[in-house]
Protein backbone atom coordinates (compact mmCIF):
# COMPACT_ATOMS: atom_id res chain seq x y z
CA UNK A 1 0.00 0.00 0.00
CA UNK A 2 0.96 3.59 -0.80
CA UNK A 3 1.16 6.31 1.48
CA UNK A 4 -0.27 9.68 0.57
CA UNK A 5 1.27 12.59 1.89
CA UNK A 6 -0.32 15.83 2.14
CA UNK A 7 -0.61 17.96 -1.12
CA UNK A 8 1.77 21.41 -1.37
CA UNK A 9 -1.68 23.26 -1.46
CA UNK A 10 -2.86 21.43 1.68
CA UNK A 11 0.35 22.46 4.06
CA UNK A 12 0.44 26.18 2.28
CA UNK A 13 -3.96 26.48 3.82
CA UNK A 14 -2.43 25.03 7.17
CA UNK A 15 0.41 27.43 7.16
CA UNK A 16 -2.23 29.98 6.10
CA UNK A 17 -4.67 29.24 8.88
CA UNK A 18 -1.84 29.06 11.93
CA UNK A 19 -0.34 32.39 10.74
CA UNK A 20 -4.06 34.19 10.76
CA UNK A 21 -4.40 32.85 14.01
CA UNK A 22 -1.06 33.89 15.38
CA UNK A 23 -1.37 36.76 13.95
CA UNK A 24 -5.00 37.21 15.77
CA UNK A 25 -3.29 36.95 18.91
CA UNK A 26 -0.75 39.36 18.40
CA UNK A 27 -3.85 41.46 17.21
CA UNK A 28 -5.62 40.50 20.83
CA UNK A 29 -2.70 41.55 22.59
CA UNK A 30 -2.18 44.70 21.28
CA UNK A 31 -5.89 45.40 22.18
CA UNK A 32 -5.96 45.09 25.31
CA UNK A 33 -2.93 46.79 26.22
CA UNK A 34 -4.22 49.90 24.06
CA UNK A 35 -7.66 49.21 26.24
CA UNK A 36 -6.18 49.10 29.63
CA UNK A 37 -3.88 52.30 29.07
CA UNK A 38 -7.36 53.88 27.44
CA UNK A 39 -8.95 52.60 30.85
CA UNK A 40 -5.94 53.95 32.87
CA UNK A 41 -6.63 57.58 31.47
CA UNK A 42 -10.28 57.80 31.84
CA UNK A 43 -9.63 56.94 35.53
CA UNK A 44 -7.10 59.57 35.74
CA UNK A 45 -9.64 61.87 33.76
CA UNK A 46 -12.17 61.48 36.44
CA UNK A 47 -10.50 62.07 39.13
CA UNK A 48 -9.07 64.79 37.75
CA UNK A 49 -12.37 66.49 36.96
CA UNK A 50 -14.21 65.60 39.90
CA UNK A 51 -10.99 67.33 41.29
CA UNK A 52 -10.96 70.83 40.27
CA UNK A 53 -14.97 70.15 40.99
CA UNK A 54 -14.49 69.95 44.36
CA UNK A 55 -12.08 72.79 44.40
CA UNK A 56 -14.51 75.28 43.26
CA UNK A 57 -17.07 73.59 45.55
CA UNK A 58 -14.30 74.61 48.36
CA UNK A 59 -14.31 77.86 47.58
CA UNK A 60 -16.55 80.44 49.79
CA UNK A 61 -20.01 80.70 48.47
CA UNK A 62 -22.56 80.93 51.94
CA UNK A 63 -24.16 83.04 53.91
CA UNK A 64 -22.76 84.56 56.83
CA UNK A 65 -24.68 84.48 60.41
CA UNK A 66 -25.60 87.99 59.73
CA UNK A 67 -27.28 87.20 56.49
CA UNK A 68 -24.83 88.87 54.42
CA UNK A 69 -23.33 86.91 51.24
CA UNK A 70 -20.28 85.68 51.01
CA UNK A 71 -18.42 84.81 47.55
CA UNK A 72 -14.29 84.01 47.09
CA UNK A 73 -13.45 86.56 43.99
CA UNK A 74 -9.82 86.07 44.23
CA UNK A 75 -8.75 82.88 44.19
CA UNK A 76 -6.71 82.25 41.02
CA UNK A 77 -7.12 77.97 40.74
CA UNK A 78 -5.00 77.60 37.26
CA UNK A 79 -2.03 77.54 39.08
CA UNK A 80 -0.51 75.22 41.40
CA UNK A 81 -1.42 75.41 44.28
CA UNK A 82 -3.88 78.35 43.97
CA UNK A 83 -3.22 81.70 45.14
CA UNK A 84 -5.07 84.92 45.22
CA UNK A 85 -5.09 87.90 42.34
CA UNK A 86 -7.85 85.48 40.34
CA UNK A 87 -11.46 85.66 40.07
CA UNK A 88 -12.04 82.90 42.45
CA UNK A 89 -16.45 82.25 41.71
CA UNK A 90 -16.97 85.27 39.23
CA UNK A 91 -18.47 84.08 36.58
CA UNK A 92 -16.03 82.73 33.83
CA UNK A 93 -14.43 80.59 31.03
CA UNK A 94 -16.27 79.69 28.27
CA UNK A 95 -19.35 77.94 29.63
CA UNK A 96 -18.98 75.45 26.28
CA UNK A 97 -15.41 74.23 27.46
CA UNK A 98 -14.03 74.70 23.54
CA UNK A 99 -11.59 76.80 24.19
CA UNK A 100 -8.87 77.95 26.58
CA UNK A 101 -9.47 81.26 29.10
CA UNK A 102 -6.27 81.98 30.45
CA UNK A 103 -7.11 81.27 34.21
CA UNK A 104 -9.88 78.75 33.31
CA UNK A 105 -7.46 76.17 32.16
CA UNK A 106 -4.36 73.97 33.17
CA UNK A 107 -2.26 71.44 32.25
CA UNK A 108 -1.76 67.50 33.76
CA UNK A 109 0.41 64.82 32.84
CA UNK A 110 -0.61 61.12 32.64
CA UNK A 111 -0.82 60.71 36.09
CA UNK A 112 -3.04 63.50 36.62
CA UNK A 113 -0.12 65.39 38.19
CA UNK A 114 -0.23 69.60 37.37
CA UNK A 115 2.19 70.58 35.40
CA UNK A 116 1.30 74.24 34.18
CA UNK A 117 -1.35 76.71 32.53
CA UNK A 118 -1.84 79.08 29.84
CA UNK A 119 -2.87 79.22 26.31
CA UNK A 120 -0.97 76.22 24.76
CA UNK A 121 0.02 72.70 26.88
CA UNK A 122 3.54 72.35 28.26
CA UNK A 123 5.49 69.41 26.99
CA UNK A 124 4.90 66.01 28.85
CA UNK A 125 0.93 67.56 29.02
CA UNK A 126 -1.16 64.91 29.13
CA UNK A 127 -4.48 66.12 29.59
CA UNK A 128 -6.07 69.72 29.45
CA UNK A 129 -8.16 70.81 31.84
CA UNK A 130 -11.01 73.53 31.37
CA UNK A 131 -13.70 74.80 33.78
CA UNK A 132 -16.18 77.24 33.51
CA UNK A 133 -18.32 79.11 36.11
CA UNK A 134 -21.86 80.31 35.03
CA UNK A 135 -24.32 82.83 37.40
CA UNK A 136 -28.10 82.34 36.40
CA UNK A 137 -30.02 85.14 37.40
CA UNK A 138 -30.34 84.17 41.08
CA UNK A 139 -27.42 84.98 42.91
CA UNK A 140 -27.77 82.37 45.07
CA UNK A 141 -26.99 79.39 41.94
CA UNK A 142 -23.71 78.86 40.17
CA UNK A 143 -23.39 76.03 37.20
CA UNK A 144 -19.85 74.85 37.75
CA UNK A 145 -18.51 72.99 34.46
CA UNK A 146 -15.15 71.00 33.91
CA UNK A 147 -13.75 69.40 31.22
CA UNK A 148 -10.70 66.68 31.30
CA UNK A 149 -9.45 65.71 27.49
CA UNK A 150 -6.82 63.76 26.98
CA UNK A 151 -4.23 65.55 24.25
CA UNK A 152 -2.07 62.86 23.43
CA UNK A 153 -4.32 59.82 22.89
CA UNK A 154 -8.01 60.89 21.70
CA UNK A 155 -9.49 57.17 22.06
CA UNK A 156 -9.41 58.05 25.50
CA UNK A 157 -12.25 59.93 25.26
CA UNK A 158 -13.11 63.35 27.26
CA UNK A 159 -15.08 63.68 31.16
CA UNK A 160 -17.50 66.43 31.11
CA UNK A 161 -18.76 67.53 34.21
CA UNK A 162 -21.57 70.09 35.37
CA UNK A 163 -22.89 70.85 38.89
CA UNK A 164 -25.00 73.13 40.39
CA UNK A 165 -23.87 74.96 43.52
CA UNK A 166 -26.20 76.43 46.48
CA UNK A 167 -25.41 79.11 48.57
CA UNK A 168 -25.89 77.70 51.83
CA UNK A 169 -25.13 78.79 55.46
CA UNK A 170 -21.79 77.48 57.25
CA UNK B 1 1.78 10.24 -19.04
CA UNK B 2 0.89 12.68 -15.69
CA UNK B 3 2.13 16.19 -18.38
CA UNK B 4 1.84 17.38 -14.31
CA UNK B 5 4.82 19.86 -13.91
CA UNK B 6 5.81 20.35 -10.08
CA UNK B 7 7.36 23.28 -8.78
CA UNK B 8 11.14 24.21 -9.39
CA UNK B 9 13.42 23.77 -6.29
CA UNK B 10 14.02 27.78 -6.60
CA UNK B 11 10.41 28.18 -6.39
CA UNK B 12 9.96 25.96 -3.18
CA UNK B 13 13.59 27.67 -1.36
CA UNK B 14 11.39 30.82 -2.17
CA UNK B 15 8.37 30.19 -0.83
CA UNK B 16 9.73 28.31 2.48
CA UNK B 17 12.01 31.11 2.87
CA UNK B 18 8.79 34.03 2.91
CA UNK B 19 6.99 31.64 5.06
CA UNK B 20 9.86 31.21 7.38
CA UNK B 21 10.21 34.62 7.47
CA UNK B 22 6.13 35.69 8.04
CA UNK B 23 5.79 33.03 10.79
CA UNK B 24 9.63 34.07 12.67
CA UNK B 25 7.83 37.61 12.17
CA UNK B 26 4.67 36.52 14.13
CA UNK B 27 6.27 34.38 16.54
CA UNK B 28 8.38 36.65 18.15
CA UNK B 29 5.56 39.42 18.17
CA UNK B 30 3.70 36.70 20.24
CA UNK B 31 6.60 35.84 22.33
CA UNK B 32 6.67 39.57 23.13
CA UNK B 33 3.03 40.02 23.76
CA UNK B 34 2.92 37.10 26.23
CA UNK B 35 6.06 38.26 27.85
CA UNK B 36 4.37 41.25 28.46
CA UNK B 37 1.32 39.04 29.41
CA UNK B 38 1.53 39.32 33.31
CA UNK B 39 2.90 43.07 33.06
CA UNK B 40 -0.53 43.66 31.39
CA UNK B 41 -2.44 41.42 34.13
CA UNK B 42 -0.63 43.45 36.82
CA UNK B 43 -1.71 46.85 35.57
CA UNK B 44 -5.50 46.05 35.14
CA UNK B 45 -5.31 44.93 38.83
CA UNK B 46 -3.19 48.32 39.99
CA UNK B 47 -6.02 50.55 38.36
CA UNK B 48 -8.89 48.54 39.81
CA UNK B 49 -6.87 48.82 43.62
CA UNK B 50 -6.48 52.46 42.55
CA UNK B 51 -10.05 52.84 41.89
CA UNK B 52 -11.46 50.70 44.60
CA UNK B 53 -9.28 52.73 47.30
CA UNK B 54 -9.92 56.12 45.39
CA UNK B 55 -13.96 55.24 45.38
CA UNK B 56 -14.01 54.22 49.04
CA UNK B 57 -12.45 57.05 50.42
CA UNK B 58 -14.35 59.55 48.51
CA UNK B 59 -17.82 58.37 49.31
CA UNK B 60 -16.86 58.30 53.06
CA UNK B 61 -15.07 61.96 52.31
CA UNK B 62 -18.33 63.51 51.12
CA UNK B 63 -20.66 61.80 53.69
CA UNK B 64 -18.38 63.52 56.26
CA UNK B 65 -19.74 65.29 58.79
CA UNK B 66 -23.38 64.65 57.79
CA UNK B 67 -25.29 65.46 60.71
CA UNK B 68 -29.32 65.10 62.05
CA UNK B 69 -31.92 67.62 60.55
CA UNK B 70 -30.79 70.11 63.66
CA UNK B 71 -27.91 70.65 60.76
CA UNK B 72 -24.61 69.46 60.30
CA UNK B 73 -22.82 67.60 62.32
CA UNK B 74 -19.65 69.82 60.97
CA UNK B 75 -21.01 73.34 62.19
CA UNK B 76 -20.16 72.24 65.85
CA UNK B 77 -17.43 68.91 65.28
CA UNK B 78 -14.73 68.43 62.37
CA UNK B 79 -16.18 66.55 59.94
CA UNK B 80 -12.64 65.00 59.42
CA UNK B 81 -9.67 64.63 61.93
CA UNK B 82 -5.63 63.70 61.12
CA UNK B 83 -5.64 61.19 63.72
CA UNK B 84 -7.28 57.86 65.15
CA UNK B 85 -9.70 58.44 67.59
CA UNK B 86 -7.54 57.19 70.56
CA UNK B 87 -4.63 59.81 69.71
CA UNK B 88 -4.28 62.72 72.57
CA UNK B 89 -6.38 65.69 71.57
CA UNK B 90 -3.49 67.75 69.22
CA UNK B 91 -2.41 65.26 67.18
CA UNK B 92 -1.72 65.11 63.75
CA UNK B 93 -0.10 62.76 61.01
CA UNK B 94 -0.26 62.69 57.51
CA UNK B 95 -1.35 59.67 57.08
CA UNK B 96 -4.05 58.77 58.85
CA UNK B 97 -7.72 60.24 58.10
CA UNK B 98 -11.09 60.17 60.72
CA UNK B 99 -14.16 61.04 58.99
CA UNK B 100 -16.95 61.19 61.54
CA UNK B 101 -21.05 61.21 59.99
CA UNK B 102 -24.44 60.41 60.70
CA UNK B 103 -25.81 58.29 58.19
CA UNK B 104 -28.61 58.47 56.09
CA UNK B 105 -32.22 56.94 58.05
CA UNK B 106 -29.62 56.50 61.10
CA UNK B 107 -31.25 56.21 64.66
CA UNK B 108 -31.75 59.65 66.33
CA UNK B 109 -33.55 61.06 69.19
CA UNK B 110 -32.97 63.36 72.29
CA UNK B 111 -32.44 63.00 75.88
CA UNK B 112 -35.30 63.65 77.99
CA UNK B 113 -33.01 63.44 80.96
CA UNK B 114 -29.27 64.82 81.37
CA UNK B 115 -26.52 62.12 81.27
CA UNK B 116 -23.86 62.02 83.58
CA UNK B 117 -20.34 61.08 82.81
CA UNK B 118 -20.49 57.86 84.57
CA UNK B 119 -24.51 56.90 83.79
CA UNK B 120 -24.98 53.03 82.82
CA UNK B 121 -28.16 54.27 80.43
CA UNK B 122 -29.42 56.91 79.10
CA UNK B 123 -33.26 58.24 78.57
CA UNK B 124 -34.57 59.24 75.19
CA UNK B 125 -37.55 60.82 73.61
CA UNK B 126 -39.79 58.10 71.42
CA UNK B 127 -42.21 60.63 70.55
CA UNK B 128 -42.13 60.96 66.54
CA UNK B 129 -39.63 57.87 66.24
CA UNK B 130 -40.58 55.36 63.95
CA UNK B 131 -43.59 53.43 64.72
CA UNK B 132 -42.17 49.39 65.64
CA UNK B 133 -39.52 50.58 67.41
CA UNK B 134 -38.15 49.90 70.79
CA UNK B 135 -35.97 52.78 71.49
CA UNK B 136 -36.52 55.02 68.02
CA UNK B 137 -34.73 52.87 65.96
CA UNK B 138 -31.08 52.32 68.27
CA UNK B 139 -30.64 48.52 68.33
CA UNK B 140 -27.92 46.51 70.74
CA UNK B 141 -24.74 47.55 69.16
CA UNK B 142 -25.34 50.94 67.78
CA UNK B 143 -22.44 52.95 67.82
CA UNK B 144 -23.48 56.58 68.37
CA UNK B 145 -22.81 60.08 69.39
CA UNK B 146 -24.53 62.39 71.93
CA UNK B 147 -23.83 66.15 71.28
CA UNK B 148 -25.41 69.24 72.70
CA UNK B 149 -25.50 72.42 71.54
CA UNK B 150 -22.14 73.68 73.30
CA UNK B 151 -19.42 71.51 71.22
CA UNK B 152 -19.61 68.91 73.68
CA UNK B 153 -19.27 65.29 72.29
CA UNK B 154 -18.81 62.12 73.19
CA UNK B 155 -19.52 58.56 71.79
CA UNK B 156 -21.77 55.91 73.19
CA UNK B 157 -22.05 52.12 72.40
CA UNK B 158 -25.73 50.63 72.57
CA UNK B 159 -25.64 47.68 74.55
CA UNK B 160 -29.23 47.10 74.76
CA UNK B 161 -32.31 48.62 75.00
CA UNK B 162 -36.00 48.72 76.45
CA UNK B 163 -38.28 51.14 76.10
CA UNK B 164 -37.27 54.53 75.17
CA UNK B 165 -33.89 54.08 77.32
CA UNK B 166 -30.50 53.03 75.78
CA UNK B 167 -28.37 51.06 78.03
CA UNK B 168 -24.71 51.56 77.72
CA UNK B 169 -21.36 49.92 77.05
CA UNK B 170 -18.81 50.85 79.54
CA UNK B 171 -16.34 50.04 77.34
CA UNK B 172 -15.84 53.02 75.31
CA UNK B 173 -13.75 56.22 76.35
CA UNK B 174 -15.51 57.46 79.44
CA UNK B 175 -17.30 61.01 79.14
CA UNK B 176 -16.22 64.28 79.91
CA UNK B 177 -19.20 65.93 79.95
CA UNK B 178 -22.93 66.00 81.33
CA UNK B 179 -25.39 66.29 78.75
CA UNK B 180 -28.92 68.30 79.70
CA UNK B 181 -32.00 66.94 78.56
CA UNK B 182 -32.45 68.13 75.01
CA UNK B 183 -28.91 66.94 73.92
CA UNK B 184 -29.26 64.84 70.51
CA UNK B 185 -28.31 61.34 70.52
CA UNK B 186 -27.46 59.65 66.74
CA UNK B 187 -26.34 56.95 65.34
CA UNK B 188 -23.08 57.77 63.95
CA UNK B 189 -20.24 56.46 62.03
CA UNK B 190 -16.18 57.11 62.51
CA UNK B 191 -14.10 55.75 60.72
CA UNK B 192 -10.48 55.93 60.67
CA UNK B 193 -8.44 55.49 57.00
CA UNK B 194 -4.69 54.67 57.88
CA UNK B 195 -1.87 53.04 56.03
CA UNK B 196 -0.16 49.68 58.05
CA UNK B 197 3.10 50.09 56.93
CA UNK B 198 4.32 46.56 57.44
CA UNK B 199 1.64 44.80 55.53
CA UNK B 200 1.58 48.32 53.19
CA UNK B 201 -2.11 47.70 53.78
CA UNK B 202 -4.57 50.64 53.32
CA UNK B 203 -7.12 49.98 55.55
CA UNK B 204 -10.57 51.40 57.35
CA UNK B 205 -11.23 50.86 60.85
CA UNK B 206 -14.55 51.61 61.98
CA UNK B 207 -15.60 50.35 65.57
CA UNK B 208 -13.92 46.92 66.32
CA UNK B 209 -13.98 46.15 62.49
CA UNK B 210 -11.06 46.94 60.34
CA UNK B 211 -10.76 45.59 56.80
CA UNK B 212 -8.38 46.53 53.71
CA UNK B 213 -8.93 48.62 51.20
CA UNK B 214 -5.83 48.14 49.24
CA UNK B 215 -3.13 45.97 49.02
CA UNK B 216 0.54 47.01 48.16
CA UNK B 217 0.55 50.73 49.39
CA UNK B 218 3.69 52.46 49.12
CA UNK B 219 2.40 55.52 50.64
CA UNK B 220 -0.40 57.76 51.69
CA UNK B 221 -0.57 61.52 52.50
CA UNK B 222 -3.72 63.54 52.96
CA UNK B 223 -3.45 66.91 52.81
CA UNK B 224 -5.87 70.10 54.28
CA UNK B 225 -6.99 72.53 52.66
CA UNK B 226 -8.97 75.78 53.87
CA UNK B 227 -11.38 78.02 52.23
CA UNK B 228 -8.78 79.54 49.57
CA UNK B 229 -7.56 75.97 49.02
CA UNK B 230 -4.01 76.50 50.35
CA UNK B 231 -2.85 73.63 52.21
CA UNK B 232 -2.83 73.97 56.52
CA UNK B 233 0.17 72.92 58.15
CA UNK B 234 -0.19 69.66 60.56
CA UNK B 235 0.91 72.16 63.45
CA UNK B 236 -2.27 74.49 62.85
CA UNK B 237 -4.61 71.26 64.63
CA UNK B 238 -2.09 70.66 67.52
CA UNK B 239 -1.47 74.36 68.56
CA UNK B 240 -5.26 74.59 70.02
CA UNK B 241 -7.47 76.63 71.13
CA UNK B 242 -9.20 73.21 71.67
CA UNK B 243 -12.75 72.12 72.07
CA UNK B 244 -15.27 69.90 73.35
CA UNK B 245 -13.51 67.65 76.43
CA UNK B 246 -12.68 63.82 76.93
CA UNK B 247 -11.80 61.72 74.03
CA UNK B 248 -13.87 63.82 71.40
CA UNK B 249 -11.65 66.79 72.34
CA UNK B 250 -10.59 68.66 68.95
CA UNK B 251 -8.39 71.56 67.83
CA UNK B 252 -10.92 74.69 66.11
CA UNK B 253 -8.73 74.68 63.15
CA UNK B 254 -10.28 71.86 62.18
CA UNK B 255 -13.57 73.50 61.41
CA UNK B 256 -11.55 75.61 58.99
CA UNK B 257 -10.72 73.08 56.64
CA UNK B 258 -13.00 73.00 53.28
CA UNK B 259 -11.27 70.79 50.96
CA UNK B 260 -9.07 67.12 51.51
CA UNK B 261 -7.29 65.92 49.29
CA UNK B 262 -5.51 61.70 49.54
CA UNK B 263 -2.94 60.53 47.65
CA UNK B 264 -2.50 56.75 47.45
CA UNK B 265 1.04 55.44 45.89
CA UNK B 266 0.27 52.00 44.87
CA UNK B 267 3.12 49.07 43.86
CA UNK B 268 2.21 46.28 41.39
CA UNK B 269 2.04 42.98 43.35
CA UNK B 270 5.33 42.04 42.29
CA UNK B 271 7.13 44.82 43.27
CA UNK B 272 8.46 44.43 39.44
CA UNK B 273 5.97 46.35 36.86
CA UNK B 274 4.37 49.77 37.16
CA UNK B 275 3.41 51.26 40.08
CA UNK B 276 0.17 53.95 39.70
CA UNK B 277 -0.87 57.21 41.82
CA UNK B 278 -4.47 58.21 43.09
CA UNK B 279 -5.14 61.65 43.69
CA UNK B 280 -8.66 62.85 44.80
CA UNK B 281 -9.78 65.47 45.87
CA UNK B 282 -13.03 66.03 47.66
CA UNK B 283 -14.46 69.32 49.15
CA UNK B 284 -16.19 68.82 52.71
CA UNK B 285 -20.03 68.80 51.56
CA UNK B 286 -21.74 69.00 55.24
CA UNK B 287 -21.40 72.85 56.02
CA UNK B 288 -18.32 73.37 58.57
Amino acid sequence: MQARGFTLVEVLVAMAVLLTATAGSVHLLAFATRAMHIARMQGVSVLSASARLDELRGLRFEFAEDGQRLTDLSTYLAASPPHDGGSGLAPGGAASLDVNVSGFVDYLDDSGAWIGEGAAPPPGAAFVRRWAIEAPADPDLLLLHVLVRPIVNEAAGETHLVTIRLRVER
Amino acid sequence: MTGERGFTLLELVVATGVMLATTGALMTMLHHGLARTPVLEEAADLNQRARVAAERLAADLRAAGSGTPSGPLSARFPAAEPRRLGDAPGSAVSDVLTIRYVPAHAARSRLVEPLEPGAGSAIIETAGCPSQTTACGFTAGTNALVFDASSQIDPLRVEAISAGTLVLAASVAPRAATYPAGSEVAEAVEATYALDTDSKQLRRTEGNGTFTVADHVEALTFEWLDARLAVMPLAAFQNGPFHAAGSRMFDVDLLRVRVIRATIQLASGSGRGPAAVARITVALRNGG
